[in-house]
């Protein structure tokens, strides 16, 4: 994981608008920084270790009274896309006496108090696909192709080895189904999907060989579509 | 239809508001002395994915009154536990099959 590159600091007595008869305490006031807008994933720096960035909350280190100093990611260098800090002065009882959301995509040390806020409330990405919940019936040759934006229960009939399937499109947070049968003839080998990352599929049962057979297992899907079976698999002989 | 997912950090007291959740995952950070749920919709299959950080000691304290019949997380460093439940009208959640555990290599 690399360094952050976005040094951000500022004296609070150019950054506060008391409201009118109030004297803002900024001499100790505090700073808090969060990431926001990451939606449902952990946040991390493109390209490492997933969920190294995350939690806000934390205060910004004030290097004197009233004065502030963080080191924060580029928004754009950190996934998922669209986030943004917000920036919170709080005084010394706790109350927020200013709050403003700002994006940072170059490196570079900015003074909070020359930072143009940007609109938070602009529209959020759009929401990925619904797929039905009802059953794609798959014809499988030597390969199959399970598809979870598209369905979340799949049925396969095995007239011949299943050697090579693969996954795609499958939505965090939903439930996958997989029901293998055998022919009358049985005796077919099904390779569970395990398709180019990040779609792996973990822990699966093994497939009933005998004639006639079901093998149904079921799965969520967590982070970046990687299934997780929810129990062992079941089977109707 | 499509069920939320949504990551939650673990603290020592957890509220959690179930009434538009379906699937949650939980990064253990911290010990969790205590979860209430709120507003669990009775019938619904809930999923919650207990996954112990990589680069904090796993956490050992779990405990969640209104879970019934919960197995014992898995307590290694980065594993992650899967667990279902059904709501019941009780408030409660109950595991509707045993949990799995994955640790990724």
């Amino acid at each position: 994981m690399g360094n952050p590159t976005v040094h951000l600091h500022g004296t609070l007595e150019n950054i506060v608008t008391p409201a009118p008869g109030v004297a803002a305490k900024v001499a100790d006031a505090k700073v808090r920084i969060e990431l926001s807008n990451y939606g449902p994933y952990i946040p991390a720096e493109t390209g490492t270790t997933r969920g190294t960035l995350a939690k806000g909350e934390d205060y910004a280190a004030m290097s004197s009274p009233g004065v502030f100093d963080a080191y924060l990611f580029r928004n754009d260098q950190i996934y998922p896309i669209g986030t943004f800090y917000t920036v919170i002065v709080e005084d010394a009882d706790g109350n927020v006496i200013q709050c403003g959301a700002y994006r940072f995509n170059t490196d570079g040390d900015f003074d909070l108090a020359t930072q143009t806020p940007i609109d938070a409330q602009s529209p959020p990405p759009p929401l990925p696909p619904t797929p039905p919940y009802s059953e794609l019936l798959i014809v499988p040759d030597a390969s199959a192709h399970f598809d979870g934006s598209v369905y979340t229960a799949f049925q396969c009939t095995l007239t011949q080895d299943v050697t090579w399937a693969w996954l795609s499109g499958f939505i965090p947070g939903n439930l996958y189904t997989f029901t293998i049968i055998q022919d009358a003839v049985g005796g077919h080998i099904f390779q569970w999907p395990s398709g180019p990352a990040p779609f792996g599929l973990f822990n699966a049962g093994e497939v009933c060989s005998a004639p006639n057979s079901r093998t149904t297992q079921t799965f969520v899907a967590d982070e970046n579509g990687v299934l997780y079976a929810i129990s062992v698999a079941t089977w109707l002989l | 239809m499509i069920r939320s997912y949504r990551i939650l950090y673990s603290e020592s007291v957890m509220r959690l508001d179930v009434a538009r959740e379906h699937t949650l995952k939980i990064v253990m950070v911290e010990p969790v002395a205590n979860i209430v749920l709120k507003n669990v919709v009775a019938g619904r299959i809930y999923v919650f994915i207990f996954q112990q950080a990589e680069t904090t000691a796993p956490v050992t304290i779990f405990n969640c009154p209104q879970m019934r019949n919960v197995t014992a997380i898995n307590t290694q460093r980065g594993s992650l536990t899967i667990q279902t439940f059904v709501g019941l009208n009780s408030g409660e959640l109950a595991a509707s099959v045993l949990p799995t555990y994955f640790k990724p290599s």
